[in-house]
């Protein structure tokens, strides 16, 4: 059966306070979620007090702070720091974003952060994300073809061109598929909105031509099927794209086939 | 005991089942339908409301009442029946028990489904009183 509580030994328990130096004129109170997997101990919250005044606007920055200058074992992964990589993909104030791109500003009163929810965790903000990579794999995600390669290049008109717009930006941080409730449940089996979006992708894109073996691995019950439309995704995705939307369209591109 | 399938061994699984879209058609058509069919029901008991036994027999033996209830109970217990297996297939994942439950759920559906339809039947052919 689908899990309402956790499991005792995931409870998380009160953890350590690092106050700010003494004298601290602006102060921001981070609550972070620890968990190491090289001892017993359950997950815990760790408080950290940040000088506002000599920190970056972005919860990355005082992430970031923290490890330099607080606490060297906090573990998160970050790259680009700039909206791009997607590394930085966390819950943070109640939501699936990236560190990166959430100003501290945005949230009001102590800032909470999480990893991402229902993902297996390796170590503090860290979530395993090997399945979701293997899913995305799945889709065969790049052009295929029975043509022969033309000599130059694949045409693509304008128009064609256009109706990838508001997929291709996805930069794969997970937000969306670990917002989505049907992921949380069956995310085994179910694709999830990241890959079914990728999926799309190469179900419009003009040069393709195995849209029918593509939607022929899509059509099942759960690989699919398990959205509900719900938009947990559309709201979570810090690239404001709506996979929501595309598994709608790929739905409706399977009944088209039928009808 | 370790299990060293792959992540891609485990997402490629059985494959795909090839199947889903019906289910998913007949459910955004059975909405659809639902809608004027629901409105007509709920009409219907309003307007019957503090009726005598032999008015509101008189009503349901128009043929065009008849009709409307008799779809509205096939349509509606066939979308239950869909949406409840959607449902135990989301939350259920011990096999034996998603099984055992979608059976319950299909057979429990034609049974009420068919007790309304005789009713609807009773009412609509049955003897006067």
């Amino acid at each position: 059966m689908v899990e309402f509580a956790l499991p005792k030994n995931s409870k998380v328990e009160k953890g350590n306070l690092f106050k700010a130096p003494a004298g601290t004129k602006n102060i921001r109170t981070f609550h972070i979620y620890r968990w190491s997997p090289d001892d017993d101990r359950n997950p815990r919250l760790d408080t950290y007090e940040i000088d506002t005044d000599s920190c970056g606007p972005m919860v990355l920055d005082a992430l970031i702070k923290i490890k330099n200058e607080i606490d060297p074992t906090l573990t998160f992964r970050r790259s680009c720091r700039e909206g791009v990589c997607g590394s930085c993909a966390m819950n943070i104030d109640g939501g699936n974003t990236l560190a990166c791109t959430r100003g501290m500003y945005e949230i009001n009163g102590d800032i909470k952060i999480y990893p991402l929810p229902h993902l297996e965790v390796v170590k503090d903000l860290v979530p395993d994300l090997n399945n979701f990579y293997a899913q995305y794999a799945s889709i065969k995600p790049y052009l295929q073809t029975v043509t022969p390669e033309p000599q130059k290049e694949w045409l693509q008109s304008y128009e064609d061109r256009q109706k990838l717009d508001g997929l291709y930006e996805c930069i794969l941080c997970a937000c969306c598929s670990s917002s989505c409730p049907s992921y949380w449940w069956n995310g085994d089996r179910y694709l999830g909105p990241a890959a079914l979006l990728q999926a799309y992708r190469w179900l419009i894109d003009s040069r393709d031509e195995a849209t029918g073996e593509r939607l022929d691995d899509l059509e099942d019950p759960f690989r699919l099927y398990r959205c509900i439309t719900i938009l947990n995704c559309a709201q979570a995705c810090p690239k404001n794209l709506n996979p929501a939307k595309a598994i709608a369209e790929i739905k409706k591109m399977m009944v088209e086939r039928r009808v | 005991m370790p299990v060293f399938k792959s992540p891609m061994g485990r997402v490629r699984g059985r494959g795909s089942a090839k199947a889903g879209t019906e289910t998913f058609w007949h459910q955004r058509l059975t909405a659809l339908a639902l809608v004027p069919l629901a409105v007509t029901f709920a009409g219907l008991m309003i307007s019957l409301v503090g009726a005598d036994y032999a008015s509101a027999l008189r009503v349901m033996r128009s043929p065009l009442v008849s009709v409307a209830m008799l779809m509205f109970v096939l349509v509606g217990f066939y979308h239950m029946s869909i949406g409840l297996a959607h449902v135990v297939e989301d939350y259920v994942h011990s096999e034996a028990g998603k099984i055992f439950l979608i059976v319950a759920v299909k057979l429990g559906c034609l049974g009420l489904g068919l007790a309304c339809l005789l009713s609807v039947l009773k009412l609509s052919f049955g003897s006067a009183l």
